[in-house]
């Protein structure tokens, strides 16, 4: 167990031909996968800086044409979406992460009946972002919506989510935590999991709280999980489109999501493409 | 009495989010048995009408045959291209091997959206727009990564011991791959696959983008368009989410013991 590649890279070192063969074998194994994802992402985000940097009529490519691609990314319109595309972000963050850790904690002591719990739980992480969008358009469609009916009939408030800015804003937050809050759950509680029982009754031992217990053992020993699943989160919800595009479409209110105005019916096809190969650019970095 | 109520308690944590979660797609349901498309919500009436309608009236069919073929493939380019990789970051130490590793992961992270323009000028260039293969590449080449990674993580776990002493023995390398090393990972590899087989079913932009034509649409697409075909009629709409909903359910039913596994052996580390 001291090294668990050693013998075989020591065979590599020699000058003879099948030295040399072993030496290229891992690369050789790991062609496939470098190709399929050389191809598909890197090769076409080198493409994408040219592209954006030049005039563009349809697939054809013209002059070089400096930053004024980038222009309408610096407008009102484009503040705008970026403030709701930040809000949105931001918003969907902070209720899936809570939610899930709040989930996670709870499930990690030894109830009955949690097996099937989870998997219930885990259902929406199955619904795809269509299904999802469609769903909670019905859901809080403004004349036969349940939610809309509940939150009639307990607070007397008459609303119509999808027909106003905020409403729209609220609904797409909703349905995205919905969505996305189980997959952060079973990352958070694999990682509540692998805490030493150890640690818990040594502090039962010294008497502390489960509050304590909570604050000095679960939150350090889980801070690390917890960074990644907001990260990876963050990068998911910025780069969303199928769920605001679904939900906020179909006549309603359009809410202006950051990717959203890229792929909406009112620029022409020619916008359509460079306005998203800005977009685009600007985005992954 | 203290643990009596705090165990209370978690139940209905636990409780209020399962509801959460199933509530919603079980009204689903309810709304595609309703032949009133939930406009008049005192019908008690419920029939199968919706589905026969979504079954026999629309291209459902035909988009469930292409999914899976699309899916299936996907799956299996997936799984083999990411086991050979995985067993050469995992099992030989090179030059580069994690530059290789963290490089792949960071391509997995660029929006689809934005190499969109650029795959389709080069799918329509290759005259490939409308076929399989295109998007079977495409979520292979987006699967990959994330793939590798887990499947790493799976043969880290399984000690080299093993296949040296299969190797001890005249076994050849590839020999000690199939026989001992595939049995050990097929936890990995099941976790791996209906994480992959999910996210093509589930798939929308790339899907939508890389074929026009109504024959080859994956089903996601299809029911998308069901806004336009058959208006906003719900009923029609609900029956359609519940049959693209199924198959991943089924699948996730069955090997969902190996999916938790497999989230958290690979995801965490």
């Amino acid at each position: 167990m001291i090294s668990l590649a050693n013998p075989r890279a020591a065979v590599a070192c020699g000058p003879s031909l099948r030295n040399l063969l072993a030496g290229i074998q891992p690369y050789l194994l790991l062609l496939p996968a470098i190709g399929f994802v050389f191809s598909i992402t890197i090769y076409p985000i080198a493409n994408l800086f040219y592209i954006a940097f030049h005039s563009t009529n349809y697939f054809e490519i013209g002059d070089w044409n400096g930053g004024g691609n980038f222009a309408p990314l610096f407008s009102a319109s484009g503040a705008k979406s970026f403030l709701a595309s930040s809000t949105f972000v931001f918003a969907s963050d902070v209720l899936t992460l809570s939610l899930a850790l709040l989930l996670a904690v709870t499930m990690e002591a030894p109830l009955r009946g949690r097996g099937l719990l989870r998997t219930l739980i885990m259902v929406p992480w199955l619904v795809s972002q269509v299904v999802t969008a469609l769903l909670w358009q019905a859901l809080l469609d403004a004349n036969f919506g349940p939610l809309t009916h509940f939150v009639q009939s307990v607070f007397g408030w008459t609303v119509a989510p999808l027909s106003d800015e905020t409403g729209a804003m609220v609904a797409m937050i909703l349905a995205n935590v919905w969505r996305s809050y189980p997959f952060a759950l079973v990352l958070i509680l694999a990682a509540i999991q692998s805490i030493p029982s150890e640690l818990y009754e040594a502090a039962r031992i010294d008497g502390a709280s489960r509050w304590a217990e909570f604050r000095c053992i679960t939150l350090p020993m889980i801070a690390r999980t917890i960074a990644v699943v907001l990260i990876l989160l963050t990068f998911e919800y910025f780069t969303l489109v199928t769920l605001p595009f679904i939900l906020t479409s179909g006549g309603r209110m359009r809410q202006r999501m950051y990717y959203r105005s890229a792929f909406g019916g009112k620029h022409s096809r020619t916008t359509i493409l460079d306005t998203q190969q800005r977009r685009a650019w600007l985005c992954s970095y | 009495m203290f643990r009596d109520r705090v165990a209370l308690w978690m139940y209905v944590v636990v409780g209020l989010a399962s509801l959460v979660a199933i509530l919603p797609l079980a009204w689903l349901f309810v709304l595609s048995l309703d032949p009133t498309q939930g406009v008049a919500s005192t019908s008690t009436e419920l029939s199968l009408r919706n589905y026969a309608a979504v079954v026999f009236d629309s291209f459902m069919g035909r988009y469930l045959v292409n999914t899976t073929i699309v899916a299936v493939l996907t799956v299996i380019c997936t799984l083999i291209s990411a086991c050979l990789g995985a067993y050469a970051a995992s099992r030989f130490r090179f030059p580069g091997r994690e530059t290789v590793m963290v490089g792949l992961l960071i391509a997995s992270m660029t929006p689809v959206i934005a190499v969109l323009v650029p795959l389709y000028a080069y799918a329509a260039k290759l005259q490939m727009l409308n076929t399989y293969h295109v998007r079977i590449i495409v979520f292979t080449a987006w699967q990959l990564p994330g793939t590798l990674w887990l499947i790493r993580a799976f043969l880290d776990a399984i000690p080299i011991e093993l296949e040296e002493a299969a190797l001890v023995d005249g076994c050849s390398r590839f020999g000690a791959f199939v026989k001992i090393v595939l049995p050990l990972l097929r936890p990995g590899l099941i976790a791996a696959g209906l994480i992959v087989f999910v996210y093509v079913w589930n798939e929308f932009i790339i899907a939508v983008s890389l074929a026009s034509k109504q024959d080859m649409r994956l089903v996601s697409v299809g029911l998308y368009f069901y806004l336009s075909d058959f208006g906003v009629e719900w009923g029609k709409i609900a029956a359609g989410a519940i049959i693209s909903i199924l198959p991943p359910a089924i699948l996730f039913f069955l090997l969902q013991r190996h999916l938790i596994h497999g989230l958290s052996a690979g995801a965490v580390k």
